[in-house]
């Protein structure tokens, strides 16, 4: 398997990232969490955020801090780092989508047709899943489009609930749609619970094949930053 | 009023490469000796997107390494296509600055 470069990256910034004090930690976030995968890819965006918590660093031993460092318009900076970045990598939007729509067709299948029909032998309204299908798309859309402006336009953790809610509000009705047996009682609109359920968690683990390849691609030709920053713990 | 920094961002770029051409720097380094330079409001947050800039078009280079300070440091560094693009720059910002002394001075 492909080692996640981003994953990596992301693990090794948030152990840096634990000593620093809560302003610097805030003004760091707001920019990452405005850059979204539709505009900076992830890869980018892990280096940007160890790049940030760099300057935190110096500014720290400065006894300076990050509002001195960026200035008091956080939101033209961000703008500035979207701007000049390599911007979004299409194949990377297009694999997360699908393990976003994979990965909650499966869970939610899953758990809730355990719950409700407790059993394995329960069948899924094929409607359901297109319902489903489209709750996941705008969950997706919702999470990694709206929110990053959201936050970019200072709605910080409102916008974090007003996104979580809202998603939340259009995939329940779906999945209940999607595992009821009571929902057009038309026994051609059925099929097996075990097999959508085999084939969305093959998709998964496929689109996440896949999305682990593209991040390595991405990183491919960029400097080795997590081989960079962690030589001292493999010395 | 002059947006001071509005008309010093197209030129900051070439400066910022400049700098980074004499020897491989980091952004704090980069930010002190712009000031010294007199580009006052230069700041981290300033220049950071164009080190993002010329860094995707291949012009700089970057590595973390150990600073003396303890935490890990990005440093910069010229590439051969931003030894290029720095001629380039001279070349143009000579042209330009001998126009706009010409329109000030009225010749």
């Amino acid at each position: 398997m492909f080692r996640d470069e981003v994953r990596l990256l992301k693990r090794e910034n948030d152990d840096i990232a634990r000593w620093m004090p809560e302003d610097d930690e805030d003004i760091i976030d707001k920019i990452i969490e405005s850059l979204g995968v539709f505009r900076v890819n992830s890869f980018d965006a892990q280096v940007i955020r160890r790049d940030l918590i760099g300057m935190a660093e110096e500014a720290r031993l400065r006894d300076s801090n990050m509002k001195e460092v960026i200035g008091d318009d956080i939101k033209l900076t961000t703008y500035d780092i979207i701007k000049n970045s390599r911007g979004a990598n299409k194949h990377e939007v297009v694999l997360l989508y699908l393990k976003y729509l994979f990965g909650i067709a499966f869970a939610m299948i899953s758990f809730f047709g355990f719950t409700i029909n407790r059993t394995l032998m329960w069948d899924v309204n094929v409607l359901g899943l297109f319902s489903l299908a489209l709750s996941a798309t705008m969950f997706f859309l919702l999470a990694k489009l709206v929110r990053p402006l959201l936050n970019m336009e200072g709605w910080g953790r409102f916008g974090f609930y007003w996104t979580f809610f809202t998603g939340l509000s259009l995939v329940n009705p779906s999945w209940y749609a999607a595992v009821s047996t009571n929902f057009l009682d038309n026994p051609k609109l059925f099929i097996p619970g075990w097999y959508v359920l085999l084939i969305s968690g093959l998709l998964y683990l496929v689109s996440d094949y896949f999305y682990r390849k593209n991040i390595n691609k991405l990183a491919k030709g960029e400097s080795d930053y997590f081989g960079n920053l962690t030589d001292d713990k493999e010395d | 009023m002059i947006d001071r920094s509005q008309l010093m961002r197209g030129t900051l770029e070439g400066c910022i490469l400049k700098i980074i051409s004499e020897d491989e720097t980091y952004g704090y380094e980069i930010v002190s000796k712009l000031q010294e330079y007199g580009f006052y409001d230069a700041k981290e947050g300033t220049i950071y997107p164009l080190l993002v800039r010329l860094e995707k078009k291949e012009i700089i280079s970057s590595i973390y390494k150990e600073s003396p300070l303890g935490p890990k440091r990005k440093y910069y560094f010229i590439t051969k296509l931003g030894e290029e693009y720095l001629k380039e720059f001279v070349s143009v910002w000579n042209d330009v600055k001998y126009s706009v002394d010409r329109v000030l001075e009225g010749k």
